[in-house]
């Protein structure tokens, strides 16, 4: 059944390339220290190499602080990527136990679970993060996981909860619960199982969308703190220097963009992939 | 009509309630103060940081402090600004109309662009058209806003000199233009945030549509339609598009908070003055009360938002509406 997903979801091209991108990038992350050829904070040479446009020795050029650009995309790689898988795991698992309460319970509680994610819904994310965020006097990654996982599951539990109201429709489900089956034993078998599709398929998108929201914090000043690589800080960092430099601000951009682009091609191809519809 | 409108706003008016105690209780959470984590207040005398906290009630019990912030709020008061010296609600009452046009004409162009083509790519779904707007759609969506105003910024800005970069009006001679010549100013200052702004939500747009239209091709009604020998054309625009523009009218709601965060991003790349450029620099100034204010109010305008987006939904399909 997994294989076959497997094989079913990488069918295409794109998802082939985008699976070949997304496996590049965790390799890279992981062996920063092997692949990237400078140490990414080192300043190497603030006389000769300030600025230095992309060259054989430096592929990517360097900043004004005459740091390899390439070797801080190589490690902004493993904070984007730490930061998104965490927080994603954080956000799918609120958004599941929350969907789960509120479908499974009814009434009150859904209600009440529902309403807190109307109003939660209501702030943009953005703005939502920077108020939670912004009177911090440092941001260390455990803190940004928590406060990207805890503000990103309000959809994940609208979709459960959804999932689980249907599935409470069907015949299986009464039937289940007529021969008394415990609701541990309801959930593991019946709800979850059901419930698993959507949920893979919005943690993958997921991962793209908390790389985007991640390098919007960093670009407004409120990420990872100076002077650890981050792709959004690089990007705000280069604003003053981009006209005689473009290559800073052009080049942790683009590293943002293939990396979303392969995350969201690969949720794509999942759904198509577990979608009973598409033949 | 009159009873839904009347349970919608008690609802909106819930929800407003609901995010003003959660922004007070989140800003609650971070350690220190207004007054110590101001940046130049490091050396603040013991004497005036008790005064100053005193002055604005910061050294009650946190829940009195949350029933005035709520008494407040009520009487429009969103609290002062530390580095503007004044209410935060003339400050963002000032920046509101900006963020309001960004947003518009943004909207405007991720509408008016995305639903055709998501339309285009659903009718004409596995055709070469279709997948190359599907990848189109999907860069666009995958791009950091800030990092393509940046960009435009470069090759259109600074590269070609088409438009300015910075600014809603250029600060050297617009005064003394005249009115047309002020609009035009005006206009030629819009175009780079509005682009970019719109590019974006045009790719998820697109996105949404397409799947929207896909699923309406299918139905029965479409199969009857070319059974009675009607054009394609006619199939689409009679039957398949008024059935699947129906969803893209929850989306007005849904994107609204999605511009909103855009907003804040482009704002900040373009200097343009309005609420997001605002809560840049007041997370810079470390302006407590100004943040806690636009979060507050930019909720406000994605509940109204949402709000015509029921209204608009309940004429145009009766079948949301309750049988009464």
């Amino acid at each position: 059944m997994t294989r076959n997903l497997i094989a079913r979801t990488l069918r295409s091209r794109r998802a082939k390339v985008a699976f070949l991108v997304v496996s590049t990038l965790a390799l890279g992350a992981l062996l920063a220290p092997v692949i990237a050829p400078h140490d990414p904070i080192a300043q190497l040479d603030l006389v000769g190499l300030k600025l230095a446009a992309p060259s054989w020795q430096h592929w990517f050029g360097t900043d004004d602080l005459s740091r390899d650009l390439l070797s801080r995309i190589v490690y902004g790689a493993r904070i984007s990527l730490a930061v998104a898988g965490l927080s994603v795991a954080l956000s799918i698992t609120c958004g599941t136990l929350v969907g789960l309460a509120a479908g499974l319970a009814g009434g009150a509680v859904d209600a009440l679970l529902m309403r807190m994610v109307d109003a939660l819904l209501a702030i943009p994310r953005l703005i939502l993060l920077v108020v939670i965020l912004a009177f911090w006097p440092q941001i260390s990654l455990p803190l940004l996981v928590l406060v990207l996982g805890i503000t990103s599951w309000f959809d994940t539990s609208r979709l459960v909860r959804a999932e689980v109201l249907s599935v409470r429709e069907r015949p299986f489900y009464a039937a289940a619960v007529s021969a008394g089956t415990s609701t541990g034993r309801l959930i593991r078998n019946h709800v979850l199982p059901n419930v698993a599709g959507p949920i893979i398929v919005a943690a993958t998108l997921g991962i793209g969308q908390i790389i985007l929201v991640e390098a919007g914090l960093s670009f407004l000043g409120i990420g990872i703190a100076r002077p650890t690589p981050s792709w959004g800080r690089m990007v705000a960092d280069s604003q003053e220097i981009m006209v005689s430099a473009w290559w800073t601000a052009a080049f942790p951009g683009l590293a943002i963009v293939v990396t979303v682009v392969a995350f969201s091609v690969l949720g794509d191809a999942l759904r198509d992939a577990l979608d009973p519809k598409a033949s | 009509m009159a009873r839904f409108l009347a349970l919608r706003l008690i609802h909106a008016i819930a929800i407003v309630f609901l995010v003003a105690t959660l922004t007070f209780f989140l800003i609650h959470m971070a350690p220190g103060d207004p007054i110590i984590t101001r940046s130049e207040a490091q050396s603040v005398p013991p004497e005036v940081r008790a005064q100053l906290l005193e002055n604005f009630g910061l050294d009650r019990p946190l829940a009195e402090q949350y029933l005035r912030y709520l008494g407040n709020l009520a009487t429009g008061d969103l609290g002062y600004s530390f580095s503007e010296n004044r209410a935060v609600t003339a400050a963002i009452m000032e920046r509101i109309p900006n963020t309001l046009i960004l947003a518009a004409l943004g909207m405007l162009l991720a509408f008016g662009i995305g639903v055709p083509v998501g339309a285009i790519q659903g009718w004409r779904s596995g055709s070469k058209t279709d997948n190359a707007l599907t990848v189109t759609s999907l860069v666009l969506y995958s791009l950091p806003v800030f990092w393509l105003g940046i960009m435009l910024q470069l090759a259109f800005g600074l590269g070609l000199g088409l438009f300015p970069v910075s600014g809603a009006t250029d600060p050297v001679i617009h005064d003394g233009l005249s009115t047309l010549g002020r609009l035009w100013d005006r206009i030629r200052h819009l175009v780079l945030p509005a682009a970019t702004l719109g590019a974006v939500g045009a790719g998820a747009l697109a996105r949404f549509q397409r799947s929207a239209t896909l699923e309406t091709v299918v139905q029965d009604f479409i199969r009857t339609a070319r059974g009675k020998g009607l054009t394609e054309r006619l199939i689409l625009f009679r039957h398949a598009l008024r059935a699947a523009l129906l969803p893209s009218i929850t989306l007005f709601g849904l994107t609204f908070p999605v511009l909103l965060s855009g907003a804040v991003l482009v704002e900040t790349v373009f200097s343009w003055p309005g609420i997001g450029r605002l809560i840049y620099d007041s997370i810079a100034a470390r302006d407590y009360f100004v943040v806690t204010g636009t979060a507050i109010v930019s909720a406000i305008m994605v509940v109204l938002g949402n709000l015509v987006a029921d209204v608009l939904y309940w004429v145009a399909d009766p079948r949301t509406r309750p049988a009464s």
